[in-house]
C-alpha cells in the first residue's frame, strides 16, 4: 500500500517508507504529484547520451542510477522514480537525499545542498558540502523558535527567487542529538545501518513559498572565532555554484545552462550570501546561529 | 600525460610537509598551506568523492562507499589535464568487492614516505589527543581503519590503515613504481628531495629545489598554522606542525614504550635501517621489555 507524503508543496506517493517527509496531509484525494514505484528497471537506458561509472542520463528528464548494493533506480520527468531494489537493500536513503536533488533538476528548479530556516517570512538557505554542519546549525536555530522547511536539499524557485517549503524535519547524527542535548531513543532512524535520526522541529512556515533572502555557506575550521563574511557579484555567484545539489548529474541532464542563469538571477536580485566560518564544537554553533540571524539585517 | 602519483604514507610521517615542498617547487611560490587541494585533493575526501561520482557518500554504507572509491579516482585521471598529486593515508589494500582501492589504470605512481615508527607514535598520540600508548596499540592494530564512526558524518572518509607495519608492506608490494622515502633523509639530505623531484617528473635544478626545500621548512609551516591556523588539524590537536624532530621520541617514550614498538615493528624497521635502541644502547634510558616494565 503506497504512502503519501508532503514533498514541498507537492503530493508525493510511494512504496517505501520515507520518514524524513511528512505524511500528506492535503485533501485526500488531490492528485499526485510525484510517485516513488517500485518496479522492474532495465541496467541502462537506450541510447544515452552520458555514461559515468553510476548514472546515465538521456535529454534532460531520464536519469538511471545503477548502484551496486542498493539497486537500479530511474528519475524521469520530474514525476516518476522506479526502484528495482536489490534483495535486502535500503533505497531510503537515496531516494531521500541525492535522487530529490536529481528529481527537482527535472523540474527545471534549482536544488541547493543546504537546509533552510525562515525567520519571518524571509528563507535563509545554510548550504554547504555533507558534514559541514547545516542540519546541525538548523537544529539550533530551530530550538530558538525558527521554522526549518527543509534538510539537506534547499529547492528554489529562480524566477521568483523563492524557496519552496517542505516540512520541518532534520536527520541528525547522534553525535549531533548528544550536542544539542536531544534524545535519540524516541527517533526514527532515517537509515536502517545508520546512527542518524528523523528529528521534527515542530515548526512550521505559514506559507508553501518564502522569499529566499540569504544564502549562507558553511565552511569548517580548525580554530580561531566564528565569523562572516559577504560574497558579492561574481564571487559569490562562483560559490554558489559549488553548493549546486548533484551538479554533476545536473550537468548531464543539460541543465548548466539554466543552472548559471538562476544562479544569477538570484545574485542579481538582491539575495545575499555569506560565508560563514564555523570552528568545530558546540560553543561556536550558537554564535554561528546568531550570526547567521544576523544577515537580515543587512 | 596525466594521471594521479599519490603520496602515500601513515599518519604524522610528513605527508603535508611533501605537499608543501612539491606544492612551491609547482608554483614557485611559498606553499599556502591551506591551499594544497590544487596539488590534486586527499584520497579520503568525502566532498571530492561527492562532487567526482554524482552522488552522496552519505547516502550510502560504509562498503559502498569504499567499493566505489577507485571509481571516483579513474574519474580525477580522467579529467585531469596534468598529473594530480593526491594524499593518501589508507594502506593500499583491496575493497570489500576485490579490486585494489587505487587502481591501476588511473596511477602513474605512489611516493612512500616512512618514518621511525617511534617517532610516529609520539606525533599520532598528540595528534588524536590520546596516550603514547593508545597510539602504540593503534598502531599494532591489523584492522586499525579512521573515520569511521556510526555516530556521525566525517568530513574524511572511511580509511583503512592496518597497523603501521602492514602499511609500509602493502605499499611496497602495489603493482606501480613506488618510490620510498624516509622521512629522516628528507631531514638529513636535501638531495632525497631532489631524488622525489625527478620521480614525480618535476623541476630538479639545484637552485629551485632548494628554494622550495627552504620554503616549506618546518618552522615556515608552523609560523604558517600559528597565523592562520591549519584546515586539517583535527579539533582535538594543539598543532598539526608541533615537533617535526627527528629523535624527538628518545625523551618522550619510556624504555618499555620504545620495546613495544620494536616488538611489534622490528622486521619492518631493520629494512628501513630503524635500529633497535634497546639493542644498540641509543636510548637514553635502559630498555627492558614491556613485562618487565
Amino acid at each position: 500500500m503506497p504512502r503519501a507524503y508532503h514533498f514541498h508543496g507537492l503530493k508525493l506517493e510511494s512504496d517505501f517508507h520515507l520518514p524524513a517527509l511528512a505524511p500528506w496531509d492535503g485533501p485526500r484525494h488531490a492528485r499526485c504529484d510525484v510517485v516513488v514505484r517500485r518496479a522492474a528497471v532495465p541496467p541502462r537506458l537506450d541510447a544515452p547520451d552520458h555514461v559515468g561509472p553510476l548514472f546515465q542520463t538521456k535529454g534532460t528528464s531520464e536519469y538511471l542510477l545503477a548502484l551496486p548494493g542498493t539497486g537500479r533506480i530511474l528519475v524521469r520527468n520530474g514525476d516518476e522514480v522506479l526502484v528495482d531494489a536489490e534483495p535486502d537493500a535500503d533505497p531510503t536513503p537515496v531516494l531521500s537525499g541525492s535522487l530529490q536533488a536529481v528529481l527537482w533538476h527535472q523540474r527545471g528548479l534549482l536544488p541547493l545542498h543546504g537546509s533552510v530556516i525562515v525567520v519571518g517570512a524571509q528563507a535563509i538557505a545554510l548550504c554547504g558540502h555533507s558534514a559541514a554542519g547545516k542540519s546541525t546549525l538548523a537544529a539550533v536555530l530551530a530550538a530558538r523558535g525558527h521554522a526549518v522547511v527543509a534538510d539537506d536539499v534547499c529547492v528554489i524557485d529562480p524566477h521568483e527567487t523563492q524557496v519552496l517549503a517542505g516540512c520541518g524535519r532534520l536527520r541528525l547524527w547522534r553525535d549531533a542529538l548528544d550536542r544539542l542535548g536531544l534524545e535519540s531513543r524516541a527517533l526514527e532512524r532515517a537509515a536502517r545501518d545508520k546512527e542518524k535520526y528523523v528529528f521534527d522541529c515542530g515548526i512550521r512556515s505559514a506559507q508553501e513559498r518564502n522569499r529566499l533572502t540569504a544564502i549562507i555557506l558553511l565552511s569548517r575550521r580548525d580554530s580561531g572565532a566564528v565569523t562572516i563574511e559577504r560574497l558579492r557579484g561574481a564571487r559569490a555567484a562562483g560559490a554558489l555554484r559549488g553548493v549546486v545539489h548533484m551538479r554533476r548529474p545536473a550537468s548531464a541532464l543539460a541543465r548548466g545552462p539554466d543552472i548559471f542563469a538562476g544562479l544569477t538571477r538570484l545574485v542579481a536580485g538582491g539575495v545575499t550570501v555569506w560565508r560563514l566560518h564555523v570552528p568545530h564544537g558546540a560553543p561556536s554553533l550558537d554564535e554561528a546561529a546568531t550570526l547567521a540571524l544576523g544577515v537580515l539585517e543587512a | 600525460m596525466s594521471g594521479i602519483f599519490w603520496l602515500a604514507s601513515y599518519p604524522k610521517s610528513g605527508n603535508t610537509w611533501l605537499r608543501a615542498f612539491i606544492a612551491t617547487l609547482i608554483s614557485g611560490e611559498p606553499a599556502d598551506i591551506n591551499k594544497l587541494t590544487f596539488l590534486g585533493g586527499f584520497a579520503g575526501s568525502r566532498s571530492a568523492f561527492d562532487e567526482a561520482l554524482g552522488i552522496a557518500a552519505a547516502d550510502l554504507t560504509l562498503e559502498q562507499q569504499t567499493n566505489l572509491r577507485p571509481r571516483a579516482y579513474e574519474i580525477w585521471a580522467a579529467e585531469a589535464k596534468r598529473p594530480r598529486y593526491c594524499k593518501a593515508h589508507d594502506a593500499y589494500h583491496l575493497t570489500p568487492a576485490g579490486e585494489p582501492l587505487f587502481p591501476t589504470n588511473a596511477t602513474r605512481g605512489a611516493v612512500y614516505i616512512v618514518r621511525d615508527p617511534r617517532a610516529v607514535a609520539v606525533s599520532l598520540a598528540h595528534h588524536n589527543g590520546r596516550t603514547i600508548d593508545a597510539a602504540i596499540d593503534r598502531m599494532a592494530d591489523a584492522d586499525a581503519t579512521f573515520s569511521n564512526s556510526p555516530n556521525r558524518l566525517d568530513e574524511q572518509l572511511q580509511q583503512r590503515l592496518l597497523s603501521w607495519s602492514d602499511h609500509v608492506g602493502s605499499w611496497r608490494q602495489a603493482p606501480f613504481p613506488v618510490h620510498v622515502v624516509r622521512y629522516e633523509d628528507l631531514h638529513a639530505d636535501p638531495a632525497a628531495f631532489g631524488a622525489t623531484a625527478r620521480f614525480l617528473d618535476l623541476p630538479d635544478d639545484v637552485e629551485r629545489l632548494a628554494s622550495a626545500v627552504a620554503a616549506a621548512s618546518f618552522a615556515r609551516l608552523q609560523e604558517q598554522e600559528r597565523a592562520a591556523g591549519f584546515v586539517e588539524r583535527p579539533r582535538q590537536a594543539l598543532a598539526f606542525f608541533r615537533e617535526g624532530r627527528v629523535d624527538g621520541w628518545r625523551d618522550a617514550l619510556t624504555p618499555a614504550q620504545i620495546a613495544r614498538i620494536e616488538q611489534a615493528h622490528g622486521p619492518m624497521m631493520r629494512r628501513f635501517g630503524y635500529e633497535s635502541a634497546c639493542a644498540d644502547g641509543l636510548a637514553p634510558r635502559i630498555c627492558t621489555t614491556p613485562s618487565a616494565a
